[in-house]
């Protein structure tokens, strides 16, 4: 691999209540390389999307990034204040959303909207840049770009949404992408048309991207490398195939026994136990102890340091450093 | 075997309405629809948002009167019964919803929730219905101290728990669950997935199971249905329609599912799904079809019998013919 | 189900409301003179330990007349709210639940009244019928349909498509038992809240009535005719025209904080 464009190290977010500060993410640190998808998974509550939210640098106004560092080529976009920030959104890392109709303004037009970034960053004049915006559109599959530039969201259907979304990450040729849940709201074949899009604009474009979804499946099909995350902490960590076929933490083994697919018809789904601990519920220990089949005394008391075993590295009491079992 | 439910050429249309009436377009939400249930099936509608699958749910579930066709229950055609008849009837057909937060009234009490069915239907007395309350919540998995609760202290699968006994209360026959598990994570997808069949054995329940995710329903059901534009282009048994699919729409669908196997021959369609307001004429999909022949466009296809349930709806195929096993469109 | 109120406009509106409906309720036990007691020697006597708010220009104390108008003022109020907010819930319920012809009916119907003047048609309905408590009433209440009618059948469509709905109407439940166990206490709180605004509106209207001669004829006591009466005095005796319009103002003041409060709480919590 070559160096790392995005690292992340040991980053903590907590968030504030009226009785005390929560944390929410821990101890999170993993790097993208150039030309890398790297998915994240989880459950609802486990702090994917805050992750994403964290390195784009917004955080609700309740959460606080309180350590750590997120270094992006030679800058540390946790020191950035809001003006740094904004020669770099939109244009060095860009954001693509989930729900394609409440991520665009229904009063702008296509061809404005996806503009905007143009504006902002750069000089051209209005042909160049609607010269530009059409070749974007043309390169994310939307059919008649002329005329769709003048054309209102209300006009586009979900699939169509969601690529002006993505050309309106695109336009202006950001060095990253973070993608937070982008073909969830589609349905199947506009999923695989999107989907299809990505892994042609990774090749072409030497894009790199940080992908998340709750879905195996999606993940399966665009992303090289894969952390999987659990109640604010990465617990596993590997290429897709690696952690797929030989899954070593209990969640993710439990998670990937619990998906149900046609192969395990006629027999019951495994089954986890519990729920997803609360931000206030979560101690110092491993989140999955109380859940967990194998849990011991010490799981309750600390959270294991990751283990590196061969293509992925877990976090879990069973693994020593040796990467075998005990 | 005497079917449970037989639906016969169902179609529900909508008109757009405009103030001023320039033009009336006329939705054609569900279009022709026909299908039979036996007892104790688990029956698959699959499809993509807008192919009318939610409203065949509900046309069967009498939420919605169809435009014209056939619904028959146990025999019964739900038509000729009278509106007293009909309420009675309700007994034994549930539905149950795909968002748990919006499926259960937020002021009410979970027993409110439950017991109110009972109360509807004038059935036992006070401590009857409170025994018959908290055997449901038992058979989900809830004991009675959720009684005195509300909606909004309930996590989502837990709503779906309490969402699906206030269906069970009643005894029904058959339970429509329309995306019943699609809001939910996965590990909770698969404890209601497992409560479903559980109790599917336990009260020989019959299901129909419309849902978007192609991998659940492979694994939930005996029999799948695929629609397009308020139509079922294909039917069969789950193995028919997951190994062998034949209509090309069916083909790119489960093709285009994402699986924990890797990527096989991916089929990438072109465009949506045109507006249901616009239907084009002949075959629905011939205009996204990569094997679209001259006749597509204006001669609606026959359904033709492949073998045994298998049922298609495409001009590739002719009743019987078992030559074009291999035709796959890429 | 009472809830801690947590914005200040909220606190200072319930505050105002409770002030004034106390004072309205020992009014009916106790006012510091006879309303009606006429004392020729101390006219228009300036506020003092004796008359807190002074004396108007027959002698009678200003601060008891406030209180036993108060209860006119909450009568009318009451009474307006009562039947718009009756008559609006069945139009509200029948045209959001239905839709349909029956639907464009009602709103058409809503629409007209809501096209209508409201001061007008109390002017003319008092000078059709005769002016008084009871038309001031029947007035006020008519002018309040309109606002009531929309809320509710508003909210009824919003809550209607809810699953919770469909899933009842599955069950075998009819049109009366979703509407009053399913959609109604859904929608309470939109409905308090047109119902502070628009006692408030009432109160103020019936002053205004009053105060043009139309309402509420003597000798019952009303907020508006005190202020009629103490025009001509504005110079010499400004007690009389502040504390009367003072009082006026913090009544209305109240109820809208009131409403507005309701409505911000609900929002915070969607």
């Amino acid at each position: 691999m070559t160096d790392a464009l995005l690292t992340i190290d040991d980053v903590n977010v907590s968030f504030r209540f009226s009785d005390g500060h929560y944390p929410a993410l821990n101890h999170i640190s993993f790097s993208v390389s150039q030309n890398e998808v790297v998915g994240i998974v989880g459950e609802s509550g486990c702090g994917k999307s805050l992750t994403a939210r964290t390195i784009m640098g917004i955080l609700p106004d309740n959460a606080m990034l309180s350590q750590g560092s997120i270094m992006f080529d030679d800058t540390d976009l946790a020191r950035l204040d809001e003006q740094e920030w904004q020669a770099i959104r939109g244009r060095r890392i860009s954001m693509i959303f989930q729900e394609p109709m409440t991520s665009l303004n229904p009063l702008l037009t296509i061809g404005r909207q996806i503009e905007e970034v143009l504006k902002k960053h750069t000089k051209k004049t209005k042909r160049d840049m609607k010269a530009k915006t059409i070749s974007v559109m043309n390169s994310v599959g939307l059919p008649r770009a002329e005329a769709l530039y003048k054309s209102y969201p209300h006009h586009l259907s979900g699939g169509m949404r969601q690529r002006v979304v993505i050309a309106m990450a695109l336009i202006g040729e950001p060095d990253l992408i973070i993608a937070d849940e982008p073909t969830t709201a589609l349905d199947v074949t506009i999923q695989a048309q999107i989907l299809d899009l990505f892994k042609s604009l990774k090749a072409t474009r030497n894009m790199s991207m940080v992908f998340i979804s709750h879905d195996w499946g999606v993940i399966r099909s665009v992303c090289d490398r894969v952390i999987v995350m659990y109640a604010g902490r990465i617990v596993e960590e590997g290429t897709v195939e690696a952690l797929l076929q030989n899954p070593q933490h209990p969640y993710t083994k439990a998670l990937i026994q619990s998906i149900p697919d046609h192969t395990k018809k006629g027999q019951m789904l495994y089954t986890i136990p519990g729920t997803v601990p609360g931000l206030k519920e979560r101690g110092s220990g491993c989140p999955f102890a109380s859940r967990c089949q194998h849990k011991q005394a010490i799981c309750e008391q600390k959270f294991p340091e990751p283990v590196r075993m061969g293509e992925q590295s877990v976090a879990c009491h069973l693994y020593s450093e040796a990467g075998v079992l005990e | 075997m005497k079917p449970v439910l037989e639906v016969e050429g169902i179609h529900k249309y909508y008109q757009d309405k405009k103030l001023f009436g320039k033009e009336q377009s006329v939705v054609k939400a569900v279009n022709g629809v026909s299908f039979s249930l036996n007892k104790g099936e688990a029956f698959g509608l699959v499809g993509e948002s807008g192919c009318g699958k939610s409203t065949t749910g509900k046309v069967i579930a009498q939420l919605i009167k169809q435009t014209s066709g056939v619904v028959r229950f146990q025999g019964q055609d739900l038509a000729e019964l009278s509106a007293k008849q009909l309420k009675a009837w309700r007994k034994q057909v549930q539905i149950v919803f795909q968002d748990p937060y919006s499926s259960l009234n937020p002021k009410k009490t979970l027993e409110w929730i439950l017991e109110e069915p009972l109360i509807i239907h004038k059935l036992g007395d006070k401590t009857w219905r409170r025994k018959r309350v908290i055997q449901v919540l038992a058979d989900v998995g809830l004991d009675a101290s959720f009684l005195k609760r509300y909606p909004h202290e309930l996590s989502g699968g837990q709503r779906q728990r309490i969402a699906i006994a206030a269906a069970l209360v009643l005894k029904p026959e058959l339970i429509v669950i329309d995306e019943g598990v699609s809001a939910l994570d996965v590990s909770v997808q698969a404890q209601i997935l497992n409560l479903l069949k559980k109790l599917q054995h336990k009260y020989d329940l019959t299901y129909i199971f419309i849902s978007h995710d192609l991998n659940v329903v492979q694994y939930f059901c005996d029999r799948i249905a695929v629609m397009y534009l308020g139509e079922i282009v294909e039917t069969g048994t789950t193995e028919d329609i997951g190994d062998q699919p034949k209509h090309p729409y069916s083909q790119a669908l489960f093709s285009a599912k994402p699986t924990m196997e890797g990527t096989t021959d991916r089929i990438i369609l072109k465009g949506d799904m045109p507006d249901p307001a616009h239907a084009p004429a002949g075959c629905p999909f011939h205009t996204r079809c990569p094997l679209a022949m001259e006749q597509c466009g204006h001669v609606k296809p026959e359904r033709v019998q492949m073998a045994g349930m298998h049922h298609v709806s495409c001009h590739l195929y002719e009743e019987g013919d078992m030559s074009h096993e291999n035709r796959r469109c890429i | 189900m009472m809830t801690k109120p947590k914005s200040i406009p909220l606190f200072i509106g319930i505050s105002l409301v409770v002030t004034i409906s106390i004072t309205m309720l020992i009014s009916f036990f106790y006012t510091p003179y006879d309303p009606n007691e006429i004392h020729s020697a101390s006219r228009l006597s300036s506020p003092s330990a004796e008359h807190l708010f002074g004396t108007d220009n027959f002698g009678r104390d200003i601060l008891s007349r406030i209180m036993e108008g108060s209860q006119t003022a909450f009568l009318t109020g009451f009474s307006a709210v009562s039947i718009g907010l009756t008559v609006g819930l069945v139009i509200g319920a029948c045209a959001g639940y239905f839709e349909g012809w029956l639907d464009e009916l009602l709103m058409r119907f809503v629409d007209a009244l809501l096209a209508f003047p409201g001061i007008l048609l109390a002017i003319m309905l008092v000078s059709v019928f005769e002016p008084g408590m009871g038309s001031t009433i029947v007035a006020l209440g008519i002018m309040s349909i309109p606002t009531f009618a929309r809320i509710i059948r508003g909210s009824i469509i919003q809550y209607k498509k809810f699953d919770f709905v469909q899933a009842s109407i599955a069950k075998g439940a009819g049109s009366l038992r979703i509407i009053f166990r399913h959609l109604l206490p859904n929608i309470t709180s939109p409905i308090l809240v047109a119902a502070s605004l628009s006692f408030s509106g009432s109160v103020l209207a019936e002053s205004g009535l009053s105060y043009l001669g139309l309402g509420v004829q003597p000798p019952d006591p009303s907020w508006g005719r005190m202020l009629k009466e103490a025009q001509p005095y504005i110079t010499s005796a400004p007690w009389y025209v502040i504390t009367t319009g003072l009082v006026i103002t913090l009544m209305v003041l109240g109820f809208n904080l009131l409403g507005d409060g309701i409505r911000d709480s609900n929002d915070n919590r969607a």
